[in-house]
């Protein structure tokens, strides 16, 4: 051999100082010289830990958890890592959720350009699907974690909080979105106060019953108050004006109180299954 | 060591089902098999012992804590680890994606601790080459194994598993009664199971649990000598069995108390549960 690497050679290439072209004549000589190899070996602190901080890179890149469309949407708007995975686990933050609310909701406020029935279907329908919403997104009957979720610390009730409120965030926008294609302009409007209280219903119910039948029972108990306006040849004004509309503002505050208060016995919510 | 679980006059009914009617038990370290029938209170049991159900009355006690006040029961929580009966997945998840969630929900903040405990469960339950794998993708024994290793994070003091066997192959069972041996050392452990193997080869005391109440508590052996001289062989079912069943070799294996003259044969743990079950049946038939 005509050339072997010498101790400063080998210290530089150690910490990866050495150059492209010099560091692959190294590796291409110690490939058969043993006595080189010996100098390349890992016997100072530095390079021991460069070894273990380009082998912990390794394994964060091989283990990168899968980053969902929603998770990179919280992360922009600044909701920490690790909650960010815990809110887009949510089931009605999956992208097949999502994808039906706004068929529904589009589709609805596409047919009442056709037809103005369409557009009070769409006032009625807009705060049940906040409702159904906001009871996906955690409970025993739709999320599939919901057993284990109850038995570690991380508190049931923050994860119902934020779920509830990453949730209804993204289903008002999209409820929103649709309904300014709406050429009844209290039409477009009418619909949020109601789902805001009827949400609040469903929350403070959650303290007694689990959320999923909270809003299954608040579901039913609006479309029975409000089918038999639709029989009667009912308008969006008649069903959806200024008194229900400060009926809802009331109700919003009193569940919020109630729950958010100072006397609010937030870690009693019940999680029954 | 741990303290280990004190369970006092504990029931629990669902609607017109007594599903637990005062049972009372003491779990030590070890591991300690729950035995039943299905229907028996075995996951009611388990349930709450998990911290995921309230008894309607009762008493528990785990580690030295009450899981009846809030923050108590959060500390329970931070030293339990349960491994549900049916443990579901969020769609999408690979094994190491779904181990990270549940660790997030453990409140192990630091990334990197976090993800070496990930990683140290996922090499524990032997899946390491799977771990990038989408659950959906893999075998039933693949989840249940990676339902145990989310349920082994953070090394816990007390072990919930509840049958922890149901779907695994012979050599995976093998490989689990190996792991939970090691878990069972300095810890509690409660295991429920239908797999009478599991227990005489696992557990330092069986529960076993019969309509919500129960009819046993003691050592594997002590099962077993339940049934002594109460199993015999012959050619036909004997009408004097309370239990009988034909063998691979034609004869009939028959439990009881046995005719005068017959020779009685050692018994099994099986024999001695099957034997309890079945007279705490006619029992409550009766």
């Amino acid at each position: 051999m005509s050339w072997h690497v010498s101790p400063e050679m080998a210290t530089s290439y150690r910490v990866g100082e050495l150059a492209g072209a010099r560091a692959a004549s190294v590796e291409a000589h110690v490939m058969a010289c043993e006595l080189c190899r010996t100098l390349l070996r890992p016997s100072d602190t530095v390079a021991l830990e460069r070894l273990a901080m380009i082998w912990d890179g390794v394994e964060d890149q091989v283990d990168q958890p899968r980053i969902t469309f929603i998770e990179r949407l919280l992360i922009f708007c600044r909701v920490p890592a690790d909650e960010a995975r815990l809110l887009a686990s949510a089931p009605s933050l999956q992208l097949s959720w999502l994808v039906a609310l706004l068929s529904v909701v589009g589709g609805t406020s596409l047919l009442s350009q056709q037809a103005d029935r369409f557009t009070l279907v769409f006032v009625v329908l807009a705060p049940m699907l906040q409702v159904v919403s906001v009871a996906a997104a955690y409970g025993p009957h739709l999320d599939p974690t919901y057993e284990l979720t109850r038995s570690t610390p991380y508190p049931t009730t923050r994860l119902l909080m934020l779920r509830t409120v990453a949730v209804l965030a993204v289903s008002l926008l999209l409820t929103a979105a649709a309904a300014l294609t709406l050429t009844d302009e209290w039409a477009a409007v009418a619909w949020l106060l109601p789902s805001l209280a009827l949400v609040s219903v469903t929350l403070l119910l959650a303290k007694w019953i689990d959320l999923n039948l909270a809003g299954s029972v608040v579901c039913v108990a609006y479309l029975f108050a409000v089918t038999s306006a639709l029989f009667n040849d009912a308008t969006v004004r008649s069903i959806f004006g200024g008194p229900v509309q400060l009926a809802a503002i009331a109700v919003t505050l009193v569940c919020g109180l109630v729950l958010f208060g100072p006397n609010a016995e937030r870690a009693q919510i019940r999680r029954r299954s | 060591m741990s303290q280990g679980v004190n369970v006092t006059e504990l029931s629990k009914r669902f609607a017109r089902t007594q599903a637990l009617d005062g049972v009372t038990f003491r779990v030590g370290d070890g591991v300690t098999g729950l035995l039943g029938p299905n229907g028996a209170g075995k996951t009611t049991l388990l349930r709450i012992l998990a911290t995921v159900l309230a008894p309607d009355s009762g008493e528990v006690q785990m580690l030295g804590l009450s899981p009846a006040d809030v923050r108590e029961r959060q500390q329970i929580r931070r030293r339990l680890g349960y491994l549900p009966q049916d443990p579901g997945f969020q769609r999408g998840f690979s094994v190491f994606d779904f181990i990270d969630y549940v660790a997030i929900l453990k409140e192990m903040s630091n990334r990197k601790q976090r993800r070496d405990e990930v990683r140290r469960v996922i090499e524990l339950v032997d899946l390491t080459s799977v771990s990038g794998k989408r659950i959906r993708a893999l075998s039933g024994g693949m989840r249940r194994r990676t339902a145990l290793a989310a349920a082994l994070l953070g090394d816990p003091d007390f072990l919930v598993l509840d049958e922890p066997t149901a779907g695994l192959d012979p050599e995976q069972r093998l490989r689990f009664r190996e792991l939970v041996s090691l878990a069972g050392e300095g810890r509690a452990v409660v295991l429920s199971t239908h797999q009478t193997e599991d227990v005489a080869a696992l557990c330092r005391d069986v529960v076993v649990l019969h309509q919500g109440r129960i009819q046993f508590q003691g050592s594997p052996s002590e099962l077993t000598n339940y049934a002594a001289g109460k199993v015999w062989f012959a050619e036909q079912r004997d009408p004097r069995a309370n239990l009988a069943w034909r063998t691979g070799d034609g004869r009939y294996r028959n439990l009881g108390d046995p005719p005068a003259g017959v020779e009685a044969v050692d018994p099994t743990l099986e024999d001695g549960y099957l034997l309890l079950v079945g007279l705490a049946a006619e029992e409550l038939a009766a």
